[in-house]
């Protein structure tokens, strides 16, 4: 009873690894292998129980218009969202499909988070996987304060660099005017 | 052993009641008694030292460190998790019968696995939702009930699913998300629950599984109806629910023990009344009447609570066929039925409310009928009491009804109040002449 309790358990640990492994081991290869896109933003900072304060972004390039009704845009769940770059550099959305793409297009599993149905078109508001960016709390508001300011300014830009391999995406940072958030908040700490 | 325990056996010894012997013998069964049970009060500190030292973890973690490279982060993410399964593993080859160790160690692996997850969502900003994150961290902690037979970890993994259930159902934007994985989750426990109900119904953890099983389903059935489902079902599931309740607490493995610990006769007989007391209102049908058009059959069988209704109350029939066969009734309880009263009067008089809330006073009055004859039978104060409790509270409910006219409400109350009167008089002259005989 004792060795099998014992067996038990120490497939129940490797398992506890695996989860939290896979994680890491899925996110590294999009950050070694994937491409990366900057996604203008509008942060703001809420807060997880577990995992702290963050801050969630919403991304201006998130709607999609569709004209037709059989690309089964029409419908919620996940879709895939195709990408390219514009003539600034910025993230823009090139199509978006309900079927798997091929590989070798740069693409980011997204869902479709609300459908704005017209007549033969519908407007498709889209939720990427990578909305949260985690800071230390202190930092957190902070950075919602800067980013507000800095909004303020019209002349001022913020993005989030976005790496993405495969339709998986991780944040790498995110920016004020090219300038790393957590750098922006040092210097209005320490200002010269 | 009491001081005064053992002078009283002496007393016994010098009135010669009991031998010298016997007192010795009753001493020491009372001695061998306090070394077979596991010393409470430091299994108590230590599952509170582990929860607390738990969440400290947790909010530690959830700080941000912000200034660690990737690479520190993951071995942080991994560190509490290593000293959780180490601890359980010591345990495991160690202290197997040791129930402050085991609990501990349980309770430190369960949030070790929380913390985890967090940090690494963290470092990799993974927005992933709430539900998601909680589904994930039940699912590979369940086990540890089972191989540590750890009731702590079985306590909060049904908090834990119950708020999984909530995420999902209640604070939920899109209306047509159904906890469904709530009821698999919650079958993965009853194994280490039944374990209780065969062998150790004394045990404190058995009594506090119950109360927050109870709590848990009560909470968690309503996010199982969407924004179509109308409301008179969900009041319906809800009154099927606390009737299966009330026949559960009535089983033989619950009426035997304390009232405080059979939470499914509590909430039971308490939800049944509420809803009933509701429902007796002529709005709370005239309402549902005008806002629904009653000609639409189809929307009314539409609703998927009334299923849900049927599929419970079907439990209920269950219980009552097997149960109380088995039980040896004074007199027939019909509190359990109200679940099928309420679902008939639904059916047959939805579109005449006010033959329905007749109907609805009338069994209220017959369910505190019983419960004074009841009291009266068994010589329970507290139970004949509760049926008078139910009549008055109706009275003021009707006190307040406009639909019912002065002179019929003034002799509703008299009639409540002498009875009162009545039935304690009757009570107290009933003791007395017990004890004088």
């Amino acid at each position: 009873m004792k060795r099998f309790a014992i067996g038990a358990f120490v497939i129940i640990a490797i398992i506890q690894w695996f989860v939290p492994g896979k994680m890491i081991w899925d996110k590294e290869a999009v950050l070694r292998k994937g491409k990366t896109f900057n996604f203008r933003t509008e942060p703001v900072d809420p807060l997880h129980p577990f995992k702290g304060r963050y801050i969630a972004l919403s991304f201006k390039e998130n709607e999609f218009t569709t004209t037709s009704p059989d690309s089964g845009l029409f419908h919620y769940g996940e879709a895939y969202v195709l990408l390219e770059k514009d003539n600034d550099g910025f993230a823009k959305i090139k199509n978006v499909v309900k079927e798997k793409p091929d590989a070798a297009l740069d693409y980011v599993t997204a869902s479709i988070s609300y459908i704005d149905r017209k007549k033969d078109t519908a407007i498709v508001h889209l939720q990427y996987p990578f909305e949260v960016f985690y800071m230390d709390e202190y930092k957190a508001p902070k950075a919602e304060t800067a980013y507000r300011e800095s909004t303020r300014d019209s002349t001022q830009r913020t993005y989030a660099i976005v790496s993405i391999l495969n339709g998986d995406a991780v944040i790498k940072d995110v920016m004020i005017n090219d300038q790393p958030i957590r750098q922006v908040i040092m210097q209005m700490n320490h200002p010269e | 052993m009491r001081k005064s325990f053992v002078k009283e056996l002496q007393e016994l010894v010098g009135a010669n009641i009991i031998t010298p012997v016997t007192a010795q013998e009753i001493a020491d069964y009372y001695k061998q008694r306090e070394k077979d049970r596991p010393n409470r009060f430091s299994a108590v500190v230590n599952i509170l030292g582990a929860l607390l030292v738990s969440i400290g973890i947790v909010l530690v973690v959830a700080h941000n460190w912000d200034e660690l490279r990737r690479t520190a982060k993951t071995f942080f993410a991994f560190l509490p998790l290593v000293t959780g399964q180490g601890l359980c593993l010591y345990v495991l080859l160690k202290k197997k019968n040791n129930i402050a160790w085991r609990e501990a160690a349980g309770v430190i692996l369960f949030f070790a696995v929380a913390c985890s997850i967090s940090l690494i969502s963290q470092t990799y900003h993974i927005s992933g939702t709430m539900s998601g994150f909680l589904l994930t961290w039940m699912l590979l902690t369940i086990p540890l009930v089972y191989i540590l037979s750890s009731s702590v970890v079985a306590l909060l993994y049904i908090a834990g699913i119950t708020w999984y259930a909530c995420d999902t159902g209640y604070f939920n934007y899109s209306d047509n998300v159904v906890p469904f994985y709530y009821l698999l989750l919650l079958t993965l426990v009853i194994p280490h629950y039944y374990s209780y109900v065969t062998h150790k119904k004394e045990s404190n953890f058995f009594h506090l599984l119950n109360w927050l099983l109870v709590l848990s389903v009560t909470i968690v059935l309503g996010s199982f109806g969407t924004g179509q489902d109308r409301s008179e079902w969900v009041f319906a599931g809800y009154l099927a629910l606390f009737s299966v309740f009330y026949l559960l607490g009535r089983l033989e493995n619950f009426s035997n023990q304390k009232l405080s610990t059979n939470p499914f006769l509590i909430i039971g007989t308490l939800g049944i009344i509420f809803i009933l007391m509701f429902r007796s209102f002529d709005s709370s049908w005239t309402g549902a009447f005008r806002y629904s058009d009653i000609n639409n059959r189809a929307s009314m069988y539409a609703s998927r609570f009334l299923y849900i209704t049927i599929a419970i109350l079907t439990v209920a029939a269950w219980l009552m066929l097997s149960g109380y066969r088995a039980a040896k009734n004074i007199i027939f309880d019909p509190t359990g039925f109200s679940g099928f009263v309420l679902l008939l009067l639904l059916l047959a008089f939805r579109s005449m409310p006010h033959i329905a809330v007749l109907f609805i006073n009338l069994w209220i009055l017959f369910l505190a009928v019983f419960f004074i004859r009841k009291g009266a039978l068994q010589d329970h104060l507290g139970i004949l009491n509760f049926g008078l409790l139910i009549i008055a509270t109706l009275a003021i409910l009707r006190f307040f009804d406009d639909d019912i006219p002065f002179i019929w409400r003034g002799f509703f109350f008299l009639i409540t109040g002498a009875g009162f009167f009545a039935a304690n008089y009757m009570m107290v002259k009933k003791r007395k002449a017990i004890t004088k005989n």
